[in-house]
C-alpha cells in the first residue's frame, strides 16, 4: 500500500524507526507477560504485582497486536500505524484502569476500612502500569529526538527524491 | 389513513415470514447498489481514522483477542472501582441496622433490622457495580466498538452455521434478558429468531452481578475480577454451543450473512454516557424499592414464621421447609436448603437470590453471610453455584418476554425446563471434573 495520506496522520516519512519501536515493544510487553503468567502459575518465585494470571494474558494479546505492525511498517506501509495506534489505546486502558484500582484502594485505606487496612501500594504497581509508563516515556522521547533532528537538519526532507 | 399501509405490511409480513424493515434494508442497498455502478470510479482511497482501527479491531486473528481484552476491562472496572463504594453502603447500613435494631417491639426490630436493612439494604450495595457496568457498557456503545463486537463475533458463529445478527441480542443480554430477548426480532428467519429467543436468557445480565460479585469476593479475592469476567464469557460460549445443538437437532435453516451498517469511531462524552448509565440504573433502583421490598419482607416472614408461628427458630421455619423439599435434588451441588431455597426465589428476579440468601442468615443470627457461605460450601460449590445461576432461568419477566416473541406457551416451556437441565448438568459437571483436581 502506498504513503498516500502519511502526512495527513502526521506518520514519520520512514517506517523504520515505527517498525524497530514496535518490534521492542512487542519483546518487552511478551517478556514480561510471560514472566507474568509463570509467577502466577507458580514456576517462578513471586514478584510484587505480578500474580494475575490473565493479567500476563492480557500483556501477550497487546503485544501481537505490536507485533503485527512490524512487518506493514517496515514496508513503509501506513497500514502499520493502525497497529501501533491500537497497542497504544490497549495499554492506556490498561494504565487507567490500573490507576482507578490505585485511587479507590487508597481511598479505602484513607477511609480505615477494615479490608483495606493492610493495603499496601506496591502489590497495585503491576506491569500494565509502569509498562505503559516506559512505553510513553520511551516514545516520547523518540519523538522529541525527531522533532530536533527535523530542526537541526531541515533541508533533509527536501532533498529526500520523490 | 398512514394506519392502513402499515397493517397490510404487517399482515403480509406474517403471512410471508419476511420481516418488512429487513426487505426494505435489501431494497434500500440495492438501491444504494445501482447508483453506485453508475457513478462510482475507483481512485485514490481515503483513509480515516475510523478505517484505520476497524483495520486492527475487526482484523481476522486479532479481533477476538481484542475483543476479550475489552470485555476483561470492562469486567475488571466493574468489580475492582466498585468495591470501596459498596463498602461505604455497607457501613451506611450497619449504621441504620444500630438504630432499628435498638426498638423495643421485638418483631419490628427485626422486620427492620434482619428483613429490609438485611434484604433490600443488602442489595443496594451492588448499585455501584451495576452503575459502573452499565457506565462501561455506555461508553463501548457511545464509542462505536460494541457493534464492531457483533461483528467480530459474527465470523465465529457464521462458521458453526449460525446466523451473525443474532450477537446483537446477544450482547444486549449484558443489560438485561428480557431487552435480549425482545431484540431477536430483528434476526432474520424463524428458525434463528427462534433460536436468538431461546439462548438469549445465557447471556449475564445485571440482575446476576451481585451473586457472583458476592461469591467471587468471598471464595476467590485475589482473582474475583477475573471471576465475574469468567462468568460473562462462560454466557457467551455457552449460548454458542446450544445454538449449534439447536440448529443441529431441532431448527435447520440456512444462515445468511450478517448486513450492518458500522458507524464512525466517536469519543464518547461524559454528560452521554453518565445520562445512558442513570437511565438504566435507575431501573435496578426502582425495582428494589418495588418488589424487592415487598420480597424482602415476605422472605422475613417466611424465614421468622414456622408453624410454631413467630420466632421460631430458621431451621424449623416456613422457608426452610421450602428449601429442604427441593435440598436433595440439589445436595450433589453441595447446595445447603438456605441456597436452595434463595435459588426457587431467584425465579422471580435474579437479585432476589442474594436478598434471601442474607435474609435467611439474618434471621439465622449469623453476623455476616460471607462468614455464612464460607461456613456452608467449598469453593468448588460456589463457583458450581455461579454457573448454576448463570443458566438457569433469568426472571420472571423474561419468562413473560419469551412467551410473548414466541407466541407459545410449548417454547416458554421448554425454554424453563432445558435451561433448568443445563445449568444442573454444566454444575453437576463442574463438582465431578473439579472434585478430580481438588483431593
Amino acid at each position: 500500500m502506498s504513503r498516500i495520506h502519511a502526512d495527513e496522520f502526521g506518520v514519520p516519512q520512514d517506517g523504520t524507526w515505527p517498525s524497530r519501536l514496535s518490534l521492542v515493544v512487542g519483546v518487552a510487553y511478551t517478556v514480561v507477560g510471560i514472566i507474568q503468567i509463570c509467577v502466577a502459575l507458580g514456576f517462578i518465585a513471586p514478584i510484587v504485582g505480578f500474580t494475575d494470571l490473565v493479567g500476563g494474558f492480557l500483556l501477550i494479546i497487546i503485544a501481537a497486536v505490536f507485533f503485527t505492525g512490524v512487518k506493514p511498517l517496515s514496508k513503509n506501509e501506513q497500514e502499520g500505524y493502525a497497529f501501533i495506534a491500537v497497542g497504544y489505546i490497549l495499554a492506556a486502558i490498561l494504565f487507567a484502569l490500573q490507576v482507578l484500582v490505585i485511587i479507590t484502594n487508597a481511598l479505602g485505606w484513607f477511609l480505615r476500612f477494615n479490608n483495606w487496612l493492610q493495603w499496601n501500594v506496591l502489590n497495585d504497581i503491576t506491569p500494565s502500569l509502569w509498562l505503559f509508563v516506559i512505553l510513553m516515556t520511551a516514545t516520547g522521547s523518540l519523538w522529541i529526538l525527531g522533532n530536533l533532528r527535523e530542526k537541526l537538519i531541515p533541508n533533509s526532507k527536501e532533498d529526500t527524491p520523490k | 389513513m398512514s394506519e392502513q399501509p402499515e397493517l397490510d405490511l404487517d399482515e403480509e409480513a406474517e403471512e410471508t415470514g419476511i420481516d418488512p424493515q429487513l426487505a426494505l434494508a435489501d431494497e434500500r442497498y440495492e438501491v444504494i447498489g445501482r447508483i453506485l455502478c453508475e457513478v462510482y470510479e475507483p481512485g485514490g482511497h481515503k483513509w480515516d481514522l475510523s478505517d484505520m482501527l476497524d483495520r486492527v479491531l475487526l482484523h481476522k486473528y486479532l479481533g477476538l483477542p481484542i475483543f476479550l481484552v475489552t470485555m476483561w476491562a470492562m469486567f475488571h472496572f466493574t468489580f475492582e472501582i466498585s468495591l470501596v463504594f459498596m463498602e461505604m453502603i455497607t457501613q451506611f447500613f450497619a449504621w441504620l441496622g444500630t438504630f432499628t435494631s435498638q426498638i423495643p417491639i421485638p418483631w419490628l426490630a427485626s422486620l427492620l433490622t434482619n428483613g429490609v436493612l438485611s434484604g433490600v439494604g443488602f442489595i443496594l450495595t451492588f448499585v455501584p457495580p451495576i452503575f459502573f457496568l452499565y457506565l462501561a457498557i455506555s461508553v463501548l456503545e457511545d464509542t462505536g466498538y460494541l457493534s464492531r463486537a457483533a461483528f467480530v463475533m459474527d465470523r465465529y458463529m457464521m462458521r458453526m452455521g449460525l446466523h451473525g445478527r443474532s450477537f446483537i441480542p446477544l450482547l444486549l443480554g449484558f443489560g438485561c434478558s428480557v431487552a435480549a430477548v425482545m431484540a431477536a426480532r430483528t434476526v432474520d428467519g424463524e428458525s434463528n429468531r427462534l433460536t436468538t429467543v431461546l439462548v438469549s436468557p445465557l447471556m449475564s445480565c445485571a440482575g446476576r452481578l451481585p451473586v457472583y460479585i458476592l461469591i467471587a469476593a468471598v471464595f476467590f479475592p485475589h482473582i474475583a475480577g477475573t471471576m465475574v469476567f469468567v462468568m460473562y464469557i462462560l454466557g457467551i460460549v455457552m449460548a454458542i454451543i446450544v445454538s449449534l445443538i439447536f440448529k443441529k437437532t431441532l431448527f435447520r435453516e440456512e444462515s445468511s450473512s450478517l448486513l450492518m451498517e458500522l458507524s464512525q469511531y466517536q469519543v464518547p462524552t461524559v454528560h452521554g454516557s453518565f445520562r445512558h448509565m442513570w437511565d438504566r440504573g435507575l431501573m435496578f433502583l426502582k425495582t428494589a424499592g418495588s418488589y424487592l421490598l415487598v420480597g424482602s419482607i415476605i422472605m422475613w416472614v417466611l424465614s421468622s414464621f414456622g408453624f410454631g408461628g413467630y420466632g421460631v427458630p430458621v431451621d424449623a421455619s416456613f422457608a426452610s421447609m421450602l428449601g429442604k423439599l427441593f435440598e436433595p435434588l440439589l445436595s450433589p451441588l453441595g447446595f445447603t436448603w438456605q441456597i436452595v431455597t434463595a435459588l426457587i426465589f431467584g425465579f422471580i428476579a435474579k437479585e432476589a437470590v442474594i436478598q434471601t440468601l442474607s435474609i435467611i442468615y439474618a434471621v439465622g443470627g449469623t453476623v455476616t453471610l460471607a462468614a455464612a457461605l464460607t461456613s456452608s460450601i467449598t469453593p468448588l460449590s460456589a463457583f458450581a453455584l455461579m454457573v448454576f445461576v448463570l443458566l438457569y432461568v433469568p426472571c420472571l419477566a423474561t419468562v413473560g418476554a419469551i412467551r410473548k416473541e414466541t407466541g407459545s406457551w410449548k417454547w416458554t416451556a421448554f425454554s424453563i425446563i432445558y435451561q433448568l437441565i443445563l445449568a444442573y448438568v454444566v454444575s453437576i459437571g463442574i463438582i465431578i471434573i473439579g472434585g478430580f483436581f481438588i483431593v
